[in-house]
């Protein structure tokens, strides 16, 4: 037995102080880019026009069960090539802004592949992914900061769903 | 939610200065576990807690046997951690693995300077 891991979602207006989304969903299973802010919504149903971006997601993890440290966050892109006129772009934070199709600022390029040793550090907190001060270690129950991917398009991208990707992160536990 | 789905492959067993021995549950539970919290320490933290240094720290796979050690002095301090990822392949969500174990110890040396020794097992 040790830690016990799930996704969330943050979506919709920023609201409260420090901001979050106005809808958080948990347990979600799947980040799928697309031209709705949600996480139910097909994909194929709401795809990326070419020459759009994707509504940024604004996942993060939550951190359960036995443990009695979780820190050394990483994350990055470390597996799959997108097509011609389709980039990754992604940024570890603690701001939430209210998602649109327009390119989030702060981003990086995330299309290369990246060895998790060198991916974006990812900090903790009790109190949720929005709070202002993270630390790097996690002694209790608690969220990683938020995890931002959005794709963006140029108008020569081809149709269809990009082939595998796969993203990573990484913590350590004792 | 996931869990860590792959099992504790090592487990470790940590020998004190005072003599006593203590070794990692297979549930990893803290000695004082509540079962209706929703976070608890794992095992680790009696290590922590006990009033002495630990002298010798052991890693034991736990289908072959094979053990992994490494001794402490005083003035060292054990760092033991796994390395867990969980990975979104093809956008869907993967179970959490313990892709390594790490074990050594850190101390400063007669500059101040901290120094750490790290061993790991990949998984």
């Amino acid at each position: 037995m040790s830690s016990i891991f799930s996704y969330s979602e943050d979506n919709g207006v920023a609201t409260g102080s420090p901001a979050k989304g106005s809808t958080r969903t948990g347990s979600v299973s799947q980040v799928n880019w697309k031209a709705t802010d949600d996480v139910s919504t097909n994909y194929a149903l709401s795809p990326v026009v070419a020459g759009d971006n994707s509504f940024p997601k604004y996942q993060f993890g939550v951190i359960t069960g036995v443990f009695n440290e979780i820190s050394n966050g990483l994350w990055s892109h470390t597996a799959g090539t997108l097509p011609t006129g389709v980039s990754l772009y992604g940024k570890v934070s603690s701001s939430y802004v209210t998602p649109s199709q327009n390119e989030t600022s702060g981003m990086v390029d995330m299309s290369s592949i990246t060895p998790i040793t060198s991916g974006q550090a990812v900090l903790f907190s009790t109190t949720g992914p929005e709070n202002a001060t993270p630390t790097a270690t996690l002694t209790a129950a608690g969220y990683t900061q938020y995890l931002v991917s959005q794709i963006r398009t140029l108008t020569n991208a081809a149709t269809g769903d990009s082939d595998s990707q796969i993203l990573t992160l990484r913590f350590s536990e004792n | 939610m996931s869990v860590v789905k792959n099992k504790l492959q090592y487990l470790w067993t940590a020998k004190f200065a005072d003599g006593t021995i203590i070794e990692q549950p297979t549930n990893d539970k803290y000695s004082k576990h509540d079962d209706n919290s929703e976070w608890n320490p794992s095992s680790f933290r009696d290590i922590l807690d006990h009033d002495s240094n630990v002298v010798l720290f052991t890693l034991t796979n736990v289908d072959t046997g094979y053990k992994e050690s490494v001794r402490l002095r005083d003035c060292d301090k054990l760092v033991y951690f796994r390395n867990v990822e969980q990975q979104y392949i093809n956008g869907v969500a993967q179970d959490p693995k313990i892709v390594s174990y790490n074990y050594g110890y850190e101390f400063k040396d007669k500059n101040g300077k901290t120094v750490k020794r790290i061993f790991t097992i990949n998984e």
